[in-house]
């Protein structure tokens, strides 16, 4: 199912859309679906990986959201050096003293 | 002990998931961790198959069905726990926040290294090094926590 939708461009807008459009060989508003639904994936990835890094989701949560395995979030929040652990001074704490076997 | 995924994805990713049998013997999973850390093509693959083919990762379904308002994965992985009594490997913030509520015993995989230490199953040496090399591959920990372990590490 489809719905419409329209919409007014600033002239430089319009100009870039009719540029990708020709590029894609694409009437223009194949161009424009095209072009929203990259940014909206765009979105929810860095959605997704902002409230990973605030601890507001949890791995398996921004997993789902960005449509990655486990194993392709593990390369984007490597790439991106994200706060997925929360490792904390207590965290720090306990592992200090299971490396001294207590 | 229970493990969630990010242990053994980030173990399989050093080439490293060994040390958790030999830090704490049996390993029990949840379904779901089994279905995202067995990946054809993906590091620790076979290690992994080879784990659950000798049983010292051994994949069980909880009978606790508790949603914790976490993924499912997440949800089984704490059932377990509580239904065996154990304690869990967890690394997610979300996840550890919610076990630790739960009064579980949790451990991060960062414990399991260091005890492989201190059981001296790999020396400070290679411990350092497979240190650097979780946090090279997405581990996070915060540049002035690392400098604390890295400095007890090398005394």
């Amino acid at each position: 199912m489809s719905r419409s939708l329209s919409l007014r461009l600033e002239n430089k807008d319009f100009e870039e859309l009719e540029e990708v459009s020709r590029e894609w060989k694409a009437d223009k508003s194949e161009t424009a679906r095209r072009l929203l639904a990259s940014a909206v994936s765009k979105w929810k990835t860095e959605k997704a990986l902002k409230d990973l890094n605030e601890h507001k989701i949890s791995l398996r949560t921004a997993a789902k959201k960005t449509g990655l395995n486990l194993w392709e979030l593990f390369e984007l929040i490597k790439e991106r050096r994200i706060d997925w652990t929360g490792y904390s001074k207590e965290d720090l704490e306990k592992d200090l003293k299971a490396l001294e076997g207590k | 002990m229970i493990a969630d995924s990010s242990c053994i994805i980030c173990l399989s990713k050093i080439n490293k998931l060994d040390l958790l049998k030999e830090v704490h013997g049996k390993i029990f999973v949840s379904g779901v961790v089994k279905e995202e850390c067995l990946i054809q093509g993906k590091p620790g693959f076979h290690a992994i198959s080879e784990a659950i083919e000798k049983k010292w990762i051994v994949v069980c379904k909880p009978k606790l069905n508790t949603d914790y308002a976490l993924h499912k994965g997440e949800n089984e992985a704490i059932n377990l726990a509580l239904e065996k009594k154990q304690a869990i490997i967890l690394d997610d913030f979300a996840a550890k926040t919610m076990a630790e509520s739960l009064e579980l015993k949790t451990e991060r995989t960062t414990t399991v290294l260091f005890k492989a230490i201190e059981k001296k199953i790999i020396s400070k040496k290679e411990g350092i090094s497979l240190f650097n090399k979780l946090i090279e591959n997405g581990y996070y920990i915060s540049p002035e926590i690392y400098a604390i372990i890295l400095t007890k590490l090398i005394e």
